[in-house]
């Protein structure tokens, strides 16, 4: 992924290159020990890096707290960056760790590959009509909370590495080789934890989207 | 050979070709599995990102100053800078080696400037000790020096005690007189 493919960039593609070679600038400055430089990088990912990680941890006090260590284990090990990808790629790909590393820490989950087996997921019919959990409620905002709270719940119930990948396709809108370079690991795996992970949301899920 | 699981991501993500789906979807029955349509995995994802919206990041310099200050609080002490060795003249190998260089020169100089003792500065040469002085003062002394060079003869007379100048007698007088060495040719 570069800076001027990503699907999360904004702006025109020139814009986007011209925001690379800033990026470039900024990075070498940064190597260079420049806290400035490297301030306004942060300036620059620290909206979309903070989103990225909300919409893993569902928490904004985890968020900003992630997004915080992720910025400073960039600066710590910034000077191993060789401008091979993007400066962004290079930073998802620490946040994601972070954000991994830290989920796991939390939830207490084994580093281990999602199965079915895990999930008790084996006798679910991925068919079948489920009902939603919670009360419906006439207002649409406590609607929309309601069913951001089963996002969430359903988000949480995945590994942090199915969490990852399903956030980073889904709403972050990477591609697999993106994905792949984010997370540290081969197409393959991505695809197969990808499989995974929509297999359990679909299960969880399955009410809400059928119904929207 | 992509595995089941990569092959029906691929499907959902409508990137498996055409062809491979009748496979696909033979291997899914053969392992009870019920593949998800593309357009219920799209519904899936448009749900996800309608109401996954993150809430704005406030107080962005506050958020960049907590960085910064974590940056200034955890990096390494400074190491004290590694001193490349010193390129001072006072090295140990060079001060040796002008420490003998210099004896060297000492040596040189001493064997080419400080002259030799020559045998016309022999004291056998010059000095003569007058042994028989006629003097009833034993502390009486007389020294005859002689340069051949000069072809003269000085006579030290030492330990004279002055005449009294009672009776001065120009006879008596004259020899006792100098208290300096006196000069005296010799020829």
């Amino acid at each position: 992924m570069t800076a001027s493919n990503s699907p999360l960039e904004d702006g025109t593609i020139a814009e986007n290159e011209i925001s690379a070679v800033e990026d470039a600038e900024l990075v070498r400055r940064s190597q260079g020990g420049d806290t400035g430089a490297f301030n306004e990088l942060v300036t620059r990912y620290r909206g979309r890096i903070y989103a990225m990680i909300y919409h893993m941890t569902r928490n904004e006090q985890d968020a900003w707290d992630l997004a915080q260590d992720a910025f400073v284990r960039a600066w710590k090990s910034i000077h191993r960056f060789r401008g091979q990808s993007s400066f962004y790629t290079w930073l998802y790909r620490i946040v994601t760790n972070t954000t991994i590393d830290a989920i796991r820490k939390k939830s207490g989950h084994a580093e281990t590959e999602f199965d079915d087996s895990m999930a008790g997921l084996q006798g679910i019919d991925v068919r079948a009509r489920t009902v939603p959990g919670g009360t419906p409620s006439p207002d649409e905002n406590i609607r929309q909370s309601e069913i951001g709270a089963r996002i969430s719940a359903a988000l949480e119930k995945l590994s942090p590495e199915h969490r990852a990948v399903i956030v980073l396709k889904e709403i972050e809108g990477l591609q697999y080789h993106e994905i792949a370079e984010a997370v540290g690991c081969e197409i393959g795996t991505v695809m197969s934890r990808l499989f995974y992970a929509r297999k359990k949301m679909q299960a969880l899920l399955k009410d809400l989207y059928e119904n929207i | 050979m992509r595995t089941f699981e990569e092959k029906a991501a691929a499907w959902l993500d409508g990137q498996l070709p055409e062809k491979e789906l009748p496979a696909l979807q033979r291997e899914a029955e053969s392992r009870g599995e019920t593949l998800m349509s593309p357009e219920e995995n799209a519904r899936l994802g448009s749900l996800l990102r309608k109401f996954s919206t993150a809430p704005a990041l406030t107080n962005g310099d506050f958020f960049n100053h907590g960085i910064l200050e974590r940056i200034e609080k955890e990096s390494p002490i400074a190491q004290p800078v590694q001193v490349a060795p010193s390129k001072s003249w006072f090295r140990i190998p060079r001060l040796a080696w002008f420490g003998g260089a210099s004896l060297a020169t000492a040596f040189i100089l001493f064997l080419t400037i400080i002259p030799k003792k020559s045998e016309s500065h022999s004291p056998e040469a010059y000095l003569a000790q007058i042994i028989s002085a006629r003097a009833a003062d034993p502390n009486v002394s007389a020294t005859a020096f002689h340069s051949e060079k000069s072809d003269m003869t000085i006579l030290w007379l030492d330990g004279l005690d002055y005449v009294p100048q009672q009776s001065p007698s120009p006879a008596q007088t004259q020899p006792l007189q100098p208290k300096e060495p006196a000069k005296t040719d010799a020829r």
